[in-house]
């Protein structure tokens, strides 16, 4: 018997067997814990009591597929959301943009759809490795941000305000429904706190995003850079509301 | 400590929560009897009380019975455990803030039953007890549950690294405070 297994031999019991005797008069430390009383140690009917709320609904559970099944998940939900969105509206900006345009803006969203969909389903997985997923998706929308600067110009419209709110509006909902999908993905998971949730609205934002750029034929860099960009922070900010809202209420 | 042959085979984690995801009711009897000493140590450690201690293992079992379905085999089980573990201490002390806000001090102090510790108590739990959480949860984590670096860091979804550094920092303020012990 070792140390370990008497704790729990002593835990489970309260009264200590023939074994855990014998091993308690070999090892000083153990008999010094089992002289102070099981107590001491552990709580006499914890692990009883403990064990009753368990067996009172004990079932057989599918566990959750792996990161890598979770992840492909995640990029699948994304790249439905967007193509379907674009197909519904119609792809306008996409034929408006140039070959170059298209292949960093597309490459620069999809490092970033990649990088959220690894971290995310680590976030929600208690003791799953951390990931950096998520410093790759902002490094990505630095990027998607440069690339506009450098290849966009300014155009004149004749209702910015106007056409900036219903791309607000759109990016938004878009989100919203990316993000509403990608919870469906990870339902199973353990939302604890508000950076999980603020992860799944960025990821859901990212889609948003994406399917604005697949749309959206205004080509000005402050249209882009402020009223599409402005969708990812609302969708991310009503994720991190809405975890931070389940988890006060949750908390006793 | 040598294991003796006569002893039955206890299945390790891994395999109890195998069994435990199918609803083998042994597995139940076996993960608690192994978890909840481990776990109801963890807490005590944590400056909490012996009540609070007690509901923060009932807790941190009931939780890890709604979500047993998030354990995936190949992975290390006391990461898992302890991971959800340390949401439970945290919205434990999230309820003890917003119930602290309500509370109104008395202008007289009760009798205590016990004398509270000296300022100068050099014991190692008073050491333990002056380190700050982060810190004393990897100590205890490593040094009192026997879990590897890489548990630790997935338990507090921290890098190795960042891990390494806080039991670093840790075993250097507690090398502090228990030298003064052996100070003249």
């Amino acid at each position: 018997m070792t140390c370990d297994e008497f704790v729990c031999a002593l835990c489970a019991s309260g009264d200590p067997d023939p074994l855990a005797l014998s091993h308690a008069r070999e090892c000083v430390a153990c008999g010094a814990l089992l002289s102070s009383g099981p107590a001491v140690y552990c709580p006499p009917n914890l692990t009883a009591r403990v064990r009753a709320q368990l067996l009172r609904d004990l079932k057989p559970v599918r566990p959750l597929p792996g990161n890598g099944a979770l992840s492909a998940g995640l990029l699948i939900v994304l790249a439905v959301a967007v193509g379907a969105g674009a197909a519904v509206l119609g792809p306008h900006g996409h034929k408006e943009l140039d070959g170059v345009s298209r292949w960093l803006l597309y490459s620069s969203l999809a490092a970033a759809a990649l990088g959220c969909s690894i971290s995310l389903p680590r976030q929600v997985i208690p003791g799953a490795r951390i990931s950096k997923g998520h410093w790759m998706a902002f490094a990505a929308l630095a990027v998607f941000a440069a690339v506009v600067l450098a290849r966009f110009g300014t155009v004149e419209l004749e209702s910015p305000f106007r056409a900036g709110a219903v791309c607000l509006a759109l990016g938004s909902v878009w989100g919203s429904a990316t993000a509403a999908g990608i919870w469906g993905v990870l339902r199973r998971g353990v939302w604890h706190g508000a950076s999980a949730t603020a992860l799944a609205g960025l990821t859901g934002g990212l889609g948003g995003l994406a399917g604005l750029t697949l749309h959206c034929p205004v080509l000005d860099i402050w249209h882009v850079l402020f009223w599409h960009s402005s969708a990812v922070l609302i969708v991310t900010g009503a994720g991190a509301l809405t975890g931070a809202r389940l988890w006060f209420s949750k908390t006793p | 400590m040598p294991v003796s042959a006569a002893e039955p085979e206890v299945p390790d984690l891994a395999t109890l929560m195998l069994a435990y995801q199918r609803g083998d009711v042994r597995a139940v009897d076996l993960l608690v009897a192994q978890l909840a000493p481990q776990l109801y140590r963890f807490f005590s450690a944590q400056e909490a009380t012996r009540n609070e201690a007690e509901d923060m293992v009932q807790e941190t079992c009931l939780r890890v019975h709604h979500v047993r379905h998030t354990y995936r085999h190949g992975e290390p089980v006391l990461a898992w455990v302890y991971g959800i573990a340390r949401h439970v201490r945290v919205d434990a002390f999230r309820k003890r803030q917003r119930r602290g806000r309500f509370e109104v001090a008395v202008e007289v102090l009760p009798e205590r039953a016990q004398e509270p510790m000296p300022a100068e108590d050099t014991s190692l739990a008073a050491c333990l007890k002056k380190l700050p959480d982060s810190q004393r949860e990897v100590v205890i984590m490593m040094k009192v549950e026997g879990m590897s670096l890489e548990e630790v860091a997935r338990a507090t979804s921290m890098s190795v690294g960042a891990v390494k550094q806080k039991a670093h920092r840790a075993y250097c303020a507690l090398r502090e405070c228990l030298g003064t012990r052996v100070r003249p």
